[in-house]
């Protein structure tokens, strides 16, 4: 595929592409871009090369994850080599999470305390809608082990939800219904 | 993928996360121009093909030098003339041809071999060995040994052979023993 070709597609993928970094990432804003970056710098190098094996999403996800790993990884080696010295991006992550709904913000921290696999899992069949296969493909893990992710991280989640007192239900309702007036 | 039930919710959940993220996803054009930015600027093709040829000509001449000199090595190695270190000092029964021909080589070349030290060392250490006897060799010898050596032979005559039979006397007194 050329290149100019490549882009036009991530572009249109541009912005499942970031709420996927955002989830690798931790919901953190400036990581998640800085991963998005990396990426694109990747295949503009050549490093990340697109086959057309699997679907250019389920690849750029698979890219974007492992980025997002890597990064992780150097950002942790970087935080214990300056240990005992100031943490500059401390900073960052409280901002972000005050601009999130009550409702929102009791979501996230439900979806917080998943495993990081059941939380991927879930992310990519709710928010991206991707199949459990693709997920699977994605976190580069077989079907069987994404379905088991899916279901555990499915049922965790909701009896989080039901311990935090999320009436998610209501909500749901109220965005079906967003365009009835009563 | 058909949701149904609490999935419905959850996926309520997501869409809205997803709107929220929405709203804060940078520009695609800011991020591609930022990563085109990064991307360090590659050498002309025709720089690249001549790095390349001048890192195949050092890797082949290097190549070539090992192997001249790997075989020059070789080459040494079999010009040197076998040598023989004799083990033993007992003198070797020779052919009278050979003794012959040894004595016209000798009288033909009167050279004389010149040994290094090392070759004499392992040549006294030969003979030693070869002329070494145990400390319990002496046990296997015993008094019977003469009489073992000195058996009639078959064709002997009978009165040769009574010498071995025991006089009548030395019956008499063992047997009153």
């Amino acid at each position: 595929m050329e290149i100019s070709e490549l882009k036009a597609e991530l572009e249109k993928l541009h912005q499942a592409s970031f709420g996927w970094a955002l989830s690798c990432c931790r919901h953190n804003h400036s990581d998640a871009e800085e991963v998005l970056q990396m990426v694109y710098l990747k295949i503009l190098q050549g490093k990340a090369v697109y086959r057309g094996e699997s679907k250019l999403q389920t690849w750029l996800f698979a890219v974007i994850r492992k980025t997002a790993i890597t990064e992780r990884r150097k950002q942790v080696l970087r935080s214990l080599r300056t240990l005992g010295s100031t943490d500059e991006n401390s900073s960052s992550k409280p901002e972000i999470e005050l601009e999130w709904s009550e409702l929102q913000r009791r979501f996230q921290q439900a979806l917080a305390k998943l495993p990081k696999r059941q939380r991927e899992t879930l992310h990519l069949v709710f928010y991206q809608d991707l199949s459990v296969a693709e997920a699977a493909e994605v976190m580069n893990i077989s079907i069987g082990s994404a379905r088991r992710h899916y279901e555990r991280g499915k049922k965790r989640l909701r009896e989080s939800l039901d311990r935090e007192g999320v009436d998610y239900g209501i909500q749901w309702r109220r965005k079906e219904n967003s365009g009835v007036v009563l | 993928m058909e949701f149904s039930g609490d999935e419905k919710k959850i996926q309520a959940l997501f869409s809205e996360l997803s709107l929220e993220n929405q709203t804060r996803t940078p520009r695609f054009e800011k991020l591609w121009q930022g990563a085109e930015a990064n991307v360090p600027a590659r050498a002309p093709l025709a720089m690249r093909f001549v790095l390349v040829t001048i890192v195949v000509i050092v890797v082949m001449s290097f190549v070539a030098a090992r192997s001249w000199f790997s075989s020059s090595q070789t080459e040494h190695t079999a010009h040197i003339p076998p040598q023989i270190i004799p083990t033993t000092s007992a003198p070797r029964v020779q052919q009278p041809e050979q003794l012959l021909s040894a004595t016209a080589k000798n009288v033909a070349r009167p050279r004389r071999v010149m040994r290094r030290p090392t070759e004499r060392t392992a040549i006294r250490q030969a003979e030693m060995l070869s002329n070494w006897q145990s400390p319990t060799n002496i046990l296997l010898n015993s008094p019977a040994v003469s009489v073992l050596s000195s058996l009639p032979q078959l064709n002997q005559s009978a009165r040769d052979l009574e010498q071995f039979l025991p006089k009548n006397n030395e019956v008499i007194k063992e047997s009153k023993q």
